[in-house]
């Protein structure tokens, strides 16, 4: 992180949705989906991004890439400020920062060619001339597993794990500095997973690339990052290393989290106490004052109900937003999950609130 | 085995005979699609018994046949496309596959619960949780409308459901996905049936939802004495919940144990690998995931259906003549012509 300049920087970033309005423009209802998020993103490193529905990940992707606009904050992709960028430079510098889909099976047309389909971003961006476009389809191929004939057929005729290869060499062709992994492998099957998940961290070798990887599954996300970044509701509740994070975590919801996340050892699983939280979350339309997560926390203070706590940024990189955990920092992997499972309140609430 | 389990280990009393019959004994399931010209068969040969009170989880990936014998069983497939070509499901002792579809109304909901994967699609959006709940109740049970309401608030505190005086009143889209799905284990287990069968209940849910609906099962399962079969995808679900695993591949059941017997020592490449391709937290272990993809139905090999995935294979043994499930002891089976051969990695403690 310190040290070399981030390849993707975001500052503030808040973005709201209106879902619902009156005819008079009253009764709103606004889904606040990022809410004065920040991050980095190293060349050549991965940026995990696990929350789960409604924490607001997949929003932070788009707008990261200026596929929504953000309402507020600042987004620089190298030297360039991209909100302040004119359309035609924009589209020259989309070149550079790709998208995997989720879903293998609706992003591709059905119609299309796969040729035609890898084609297309090239042909956005008017590069080269058709022969020259020809053999970087060619050359995009084998790198990810399929076959030179493949050119010629449709989408119908290739499986799961298949589809979502020709979506990745979609997302490469124009070799790009930057890929937005948007639950790349949530669509495919268990065995299928595990293939193209090994084929996006050669292809991140082979071309230095930066990811930013959101998904539902800590599992994959530890797998996958150099450094996670925990959302709820919105908000970054934990930033660090990979594993620091997976294990070292210090926000009571990561501990839910990680203590949530099936592990296949039924030994283990059924010897461990997990942290099985209250309720669900709430609705990102009614997001609680103070910290999102203190209606369902075992740890929150008086405090946690009206000031929301800023994300603390420790010396190592690792930062978590928690008024307890922060005053205390000694709450950190196993030990937190333990206070957690007690539900006690730690010594220094006298101190706090 | 199960028995023993519930009872804490205790000497367990000899078995009557009644005791002894399974929940649930399926032979020789057989299941095809069907096309315009010609019916491919999906499942094949399929075996499978479910002891009384026993979790029992169907894994497999997508195209693996575990949802069509799921609703097979209930005999819930769509008959245009999807039919029983033969075999039998016995629910202690009474054959299904022969039952008129009036009597099956009387089964489903009675005898057998269900869940499934997504409660949105399942729940009727232009009715109340409460119009759904009595709904069930009064079709099977012989009371009257304040009585079958009561029982249904009953029943959302049972599930876990909060203010279940006001939730009873809510549309579906009033609820969280979670709940929703609190409400669909409600119905299911509305008349206590014997048998509850749940197809990938939480599949569609977050994580920490998944871990609550987990939990909830379990506990239901275990306090109404159900016999339960889940399907899943997700090997960390049965980790959690299952006594006994029944691994599925392009349409068998290719090994069959214990939930421990087969994370710790699984005696089929297929679920050797498929133990290997899940990430864990906090666990540093290569992710290897399995080569290719499984077969389409109607494109299954004629030997071993694993072995063009296989790195143990061997010729002509494990290609020339199909497999079939041999049995390794009482409780466990394999469909690989090695097993005995071969020293398989199972999940590291």
């Amino acid at each position: 992180m310190t040290g070399s300049t981030p390849l993707l920087s975001a500052r503030n970033i808040h973005k709201a949705f209106t879902i619902r309005q009156s005819a008079l423009g009253r009764a709103r209802e606004v889904v606040h989906a990022v809410n004065d998020v920040s991050l980095d993103i190293a060349p050549g490193s991965t940026l995990g991004i696990v929350g789960e529905s409604g924490s607001g990940k997949s929003t932070l992707g788009r707008v990261c890439l200026r596929m929504v606009e953000a309402d507020r904050g600042q987004i620089r992709f190298g030297d360039a400020d991209l909100r302040a960028m004119p359309a035609g430079q924009l589209r020259r510098t989309r070149s550079h920062m790709t998208t995997i889909f989720q879903d293998p099976y609706s992003a591709l047309d059905p119609q299309w060619t796969v040729g035609r389909i890898i084609e297309e971003p090239l042909r956005i961006n008017g590069s080269g001339g058709r022969a020259e476009r020809h053999q970087m389809i060619a050359d995009i191929l084998p790198l990810v597993g399929l076959s030179a004939d493949a050119i010629h057929r449709v989408p119908r005729s290739f499986s799961g794990g298949q589809r979502q290869r020709i979506v990745i060499a979609r997302a490469l062709v124009t070799r790009p500095k930057l890929v937005f992994c948007d639950e790349p492998v949530s669509a495919l099957d268990v065995s299928t997973r595990a293939q193209v998940l090994g084929l996006l961290r050669e292809l991140q070798r082979e071309f230095d690339l930066a990811y930013l990887f959101v998904s539902h599954d800590l599992g994959v996300v530890e797998r996958m990052s150099d450094r996670i970044a925990v959302m709820y509701l919105g908000s970054i509740v934990e930033i660090g290393a990979a594993d620091r994070v997976a294990q070292g975590y210090r926000h009571p919801y990561t501990a839910a989290l990680v203590s949530a996340s099936p592990a296949p050892d039924p030994l283990a699983q059924r010897a461990r106490n997990r942290v099985v939280l209250n309720g669900d979350p709430p609705s990102p339309v009614d997001i609680p004052a103070g910290c999102p997560f203190h209606p369902r926390c075992a740890l929150a203070i008086a405090r946690c109900a009206t000031d929301k706590p800023e994300l603390v940024m420790g010396a190592d990189g690792h930062g978590v937003a928690c008024h307890v955990t922060n005053a205390d920092l000694a709450l950190t992997g196993d030990g937190l999950l333990d206070s957690v499972l007690a539900g006690r309140k730690p010594a220094v609430e006298r101190t706090i609130s | 085995m199960n028995w023993m389990m519930r009872t804490g280990g205790a000497a367990p009393a000899l078995p009557t005979a009644e005791q002894a019959e399974p929940a649930l004994l399926v032979e020789a399931l057989q299941i095809g699609l069907v096309g315009a010209r010609a019916v491919t068969p999906v499942v094949t040969g399929l075996d499978l018994s479910l002891a009384r009170q026993e979790v029992l989880g169907l894994v497999g990936e997508s195209g693996s046949g575990k949802s069509l014998t799921s609703l097979a069983i209930a005999r819930l497939l769509d008959t245009r496309s999807v039919r029983v070509l033969h075999g039998s499901v016995r629910l202690f002792g009474r054959d299904l596959l022969a039952c008129s579809e009036a009597e099956m109304r009387a089964v489903r909901g009675k005898d057998i619960g269900m869940i499934f994967q997504d409660p949105m699609t399942s729940l009727d959006p232009a009715f109340t949780t409460g119009y759904q709940l009595t709904s069930v109740i009064r079709r099977h049970t012989a009371v009257d409308k304040q009585a079958a309401r009561r029982r249904a608030v009953e029943l959302l505190g049972l599930v876990g459901i909060g203010d279940p005086r006001r939730r009873i009143d809510q549309y579906p889209h009033q609820l969280s996905g979670g709940m929703r799905q609190r409400v669909m284990i409600a119905m299911a287990i509305a008349c206590e049936p014997r048998v509850l069968i749940a197809d990938e209940p939480t599949t569609a849910l977050d994580a920490t939802t998944q871990a609550q609906i987990l939990e909830l099962i379990k506990n239901l399962a275990r306090t109404l004495r159900m016999s339960t079969i889940i399907t899943t995808h997700d090997l960390g679900v049965i980790a959690e919940v299952c006594d006994t695993v029944a691994v599925m591949y392009a349409g068998q059941i290719v090994e069959h144990a214990t939930t421990e017997q087969i994370f710790y020592h699984p005696q089929h490449p297929y679920t050797e690998r498929l133990l290997l391709s899940l990430p864990r937290v906090g666990v540093e272990q290569e992710m290897l995931g399995i080569p290719g993809a499984p077969p389409r139905a109607g494109d299954f090999p004629p030997g071993c259906r694993f072995a063009p995935r296989c790195e143990y294979v061997t010729k002509p043994q494990c290609v020339a003549n199909p497999v079939p499930l041999k049995q390794l002891d009482a409780a466990r089976g394999s469909r690989c012509v090695r097993s005995e051969q071969l020293t398989l990695q199972g999940v590291r403690t």
